[in-house]
C-alpha cells in the first residue's frame, strides 16, 4: 500500500489493522528519502534511532499495550529543535558540529506519545528567512515545482510532508515561517497561540515572536499534533498555566455557529491575479454555505511589516550573542578574546544572520532607538488594539478572522535573493499575528496533486488567544467540505 | 532624501556587534541596511501617543496580554549536560574555560 498517501488518522487506523508494522512504514519513508533526492528536505536523517523506536512500537503493539494516535507515525522536526545527542544545526555552519544536550519539551511530549522521528529539516540559517534558500547547506525544492522555492523558514518540514518525505512534522513560525510554506507546499500548517507550547529546546531567533508548531496533510493531523505538544512548561517562562481542553474532534453545530471577519486591508491589493481568485473561492464556499461573513477594519495592517523588522532583528541581535566562539564553535586561527568573537562569528554566520545582527544593533543603539525600537513596539500595540477591536463583542464581534496567507504562490529558485525588501514582503499578512500573539492557521484551497503543474495557494485562519480550536474546527469543516 | 544611515555606519555597527565583515561584504550589507531602514522609516508617520503614560513603549507581556510566569527562586542542576559541556572549545572538569579578559 501506498503509506506515504496517509493521514495520520489513516495511518493509526491501517496500524492497529496490522497492515503495516511501524518499522515497515519508518523503513518505506527511509527508502523514499534515499531514492528520491530531488527535493532535499533533510539536513540529517535518524535511521538507527527511529528505527529502535519503531520496534518499540511494534512490541508494544504485538504485547497489546494501549497506543496513542501518534504511535510509530514517523514525524520531521525542523533543524533548530533539539533532539538529545543528535546533530542541531539551525542550518548554519556556526552550529554544523553541534550535538543537542537535551530534548526540547516538543519532543519529550512526542516520545511520551511513542512518535518516530526521521530527521531533521533544512530552513534558513536560524530561521531567518522566507524561501529556505538561506541554509547555509543546501537548497530545498517545492514538490510542486522543483525550479520554485518550499517557502520558510520551515521549508525543509513543509516540503517533507507535501513530498510524500513524512507523514508530518514540526516548524517553528516567528513571522509567518511554518504558514508561509504551508501555503507554498499546498498542505496545513499551524502557528499556536503565544505561550502554547513550550519553547524550551527551540534555537531562540525573536523571543517575543518565536512559537513552535505543526505541519501535516490535514487540519485533523495538525490538531492531534498540537494536543500533543500543547501545554505549560516549568522550564519556558512565557508557556502559559492554563490548561484547555483537546482540539482534535470536529463539531459541526459549533463549527457552523462562528462568525468570519475579512479585513478590508488584507485586500486592497498587492495580491498576485491567480493567488487572490483562489482565496476568493475559499472565502465562497463559507459565504455559499451560510456562514455569517462580515467586513472588518484592522487598520494599523499597514504598518505591521516595518513594526516587525524594527522588534525582530532587535530581539535576534541579542539572542545571537550567544555564538560567540566562546561557548559554541570555536574559529581556530583567533587568539585574543575580541578576535575570538570577531572570526567565530565573521566566518560562522551567513549574510542574512548578519544583516539581521546590524540592523538589530543599529535600532537599538543610543540615538536612534526612540525613533525606531520604541516607535515599533508602540506600534505594536495599536495592531494589538486593532484585533481586539474585531475580536470584542461590543465591536465587530467576529471569531475568527479570514485572510490569505501570502500575497503570491511560490517564487522561482533565486528570484529574490537579491533583494532583501522584496523577500521580507512575503510575509505581510503572517507578521501581524506574530506581532499580538494570537493563533494563526493556513490551510490548503484545495487539494493539491504534486505532479499536477498546479501552484498551491493558502488561506490563513487567526483566532482569539488560546482559541485554537476555533480555526482547526472550522478548518475541519472547510476540509470536510471541500472534500478530497 | 536625508540618508538615514553614514557611509561608515557598517564598520561601526560591525565592531558592537562583535563580527568580523570583509571589505567586499560591507558595501553591500549597506545598501540592504538602507533599503530596509527606508521601508521601515514609514513607522515615522504614525501616530503614537508621546505624552508621559506612553513615553517609554509597552512591554512585550502587555501588548501579548501574557503574564510572567516566575517561579521560587531555588538552584536546579538537572540540565547541566554532560554532552552540552564537553562541547565547549575549552573545558575543564566539566566548566566553561574562558580565555582572559584582560590583557
Amino acid at each position: 500500500m501506498d503509506i506515504s498517501g496517509l493521514t495520520i488518522k489513516s495511518f493509526h487506523n491501517a496500524l492497529q489493522r496490522k497492515e503495516f508494522s511501524a518499522r515497515e512504514a519508518t523503513d518505506f519513508y527511509f527508502k523514499r528519502i534515499s531514492e528520491d533526492d530531488s527535493v532535499r528536505p533533510f539536513i540529517s536523517t535518524l535511521e538507527i534511532q527511529a528505527r529502535e523506536r519503531a520496534d518499540a512500537v511494534d512490541k508494544m503493539l504485538a504485547d497489546g499495550d494501549e497506543t496513542g494516535p501518534l504511535a510509530g507515525v514517523p514525524m520531521a522536526i525542523k533543524d533548530n529543535i533539539l533532539i538529545e545527542n543528535t546533530p542541531v544545526t539551525a542550518g548554519s555552519q556556526i552550529l554544523k558540529n553541534y550535538f543537542a544536550g537535551y530534548n526540547a519539551t516538543v519532543i519529550e511530549k512526542l516520545k511520551k506519545e511513542n512518535c518516530v522521528f526521521l530527521g531533521k529539516t533544512n530552513l534558513d540559517e536560524f530561521a531567518m528567512g522566507s524561501s529556505t534558500e538561506n541554509s547555509s547547506f543546501h537548497i530545498t525544492k517545492n514538490p510542486h515545482d522543483l525550479k520554485r522555492v518550499p517557502g520558510g523558514s520551515s521549508g525543509g518540514s513543509a516540503a517533507a510532508v507535501a513530498g510524500g518525505f513524512s507523514l508530518a512534522a514540526l516548524g517553528s513560525d516567528t513571522g509567518g515561517s511554518i504558514r508561509q510554506p504551508a501555503s507554498f507546499c499546498g498542505v496545513v500548517g499551524l502557528k499556536p497561540t503565544y505561550g502554547a507550547v513550550s519553547r524550551f529546546g527551540l534555537i531562540a531567533l525573536a523571543s517575543s515572536l518565536d512559537q513552535i508548531g505543526t505541519l501535516s496533510k490535514t487540519v485533523e493531523d495538525s490538531a492531534i499534533v498540537f494536543d500533543a505538544i500543547k501545554g505549560s512548561d516549568e522550564h519556558d517562562a512565557t508557556s502559559d498555566k492554563n490548561e484547555y481542553g483537546a482540539t482534535a474532534f470536529f463539531d459541526d453545530d459549533s463549527a457552523k455557529k462562528l462568525t468570519i471577519g475579512v479585513p478590508k486591508e488584507y485586500f486592497s491589493g498587492g495580491m498576485e491575479k491567480e493567488t487572490e481568485a483562489e482565496i476568493n473561492n475559499a472565502l465562497h464556499v463559507f459565504k455559499k454555505n451560510g456562514f455569517t461573513v462580515k467586513k472588518i477594519s484592522l487598520p494599523h495592517t499597514k504598518h505591521a511589516l516595518s513594526c516587525y523588522y524594527i522588534i525582530m532583528p532587535a530581539e535576534a541581535s541579542a539572542n545571537l550573542a550567544r555564538f560567540d566562539g566562546v561557548r559554541y564553535e570555536r574559529n581556530q586561527e583567533a587568539e585574543s578574546l575580541p578576535e575570538i568573537y570577531k572570526k567565530t562569528r565573521g566566518s560562522g554566520f551567513g549574510n542574512e544572520p548578519k544583516r539581521r545582527i546590524l540592523l538589530g544593533t543599529f535600532v537599538l543603539s543610543s540615538g536612534y532607538y526612540d525613533a525606531f525600537y520604541a516607535k515599533a513596539q508602540k506600534a505594536r500595540q495599536l495592531i494589538a488594539d486593532d484585533f481586539k477591536r474585531a475580536f470584542a463583542p461590543a465591536d465587530y464581534g467576529v471569531d475568527v478572522i479570514f485572510t490569505p496567507t501570502s500575497p503570491t504562490r511560490a517564487f522561482k529558485i533565486g528570484e529574490k535573493t537579491e533583494d532583501p525588501v522584496s523577500m521580507y514582503l512575503s510575509d505581510i499578512f503572517t507578521v501581524p499575528v506574530n506581532l499580538v500573539g494570537l493563533p494563526g492557521l493556513s490551510i490548503p484551497v484545495k487539494k493539491y496533486v504534486v505532479g499536477s503543474g498546479e501552484l498551491p495557494v493558502g488561506f490563513q485562519l487567526i483566532g482569539k488567544r488560546f482559541h485554537e480550536k476555533d480555526i482547526l474546527n472550522l478548518g475541519m469543516w472547510y476540509e470536510r467540505e471541500v472534500g478530497e | 532624501m536625508k540618508k538615514i544611515i553614514e557611509e561608515n555606519a557598517v564598520s561601526n555597527l560591525a565592531e558592537l556587534a562583535k563580527l568580523d565583515i570583509g571589505s567586499s561584504d560591507k558595501k553591500k550589507l549597506l545598501r540592504d541596511l538602507e533599503a530596509v531602514l527606508e521601508y521601515v522609516a514609514e513607522l515615522q508617520s504614525l501616530e503614537t501617543d508621546e505624552t508621559s503614560s506612553q513615553k517609554n513603549p509597552p512591554a512585550c507581556g502587555e501588548v501579548l496580554s501574557a503574564d510572567n510566569t516566575l517561579r521560587p527562586d531555588e538552584v536546579k542542576t538537572e540540565f547541566i549536560s554532560e554532552l552540552s559541556t564537553k562541547q565547549f572549545p575549552e573545558e575543564h572538569n566539566g566548566f566553561l574555560r574562558v580565555p582572559p579578559v584582560f590583557e
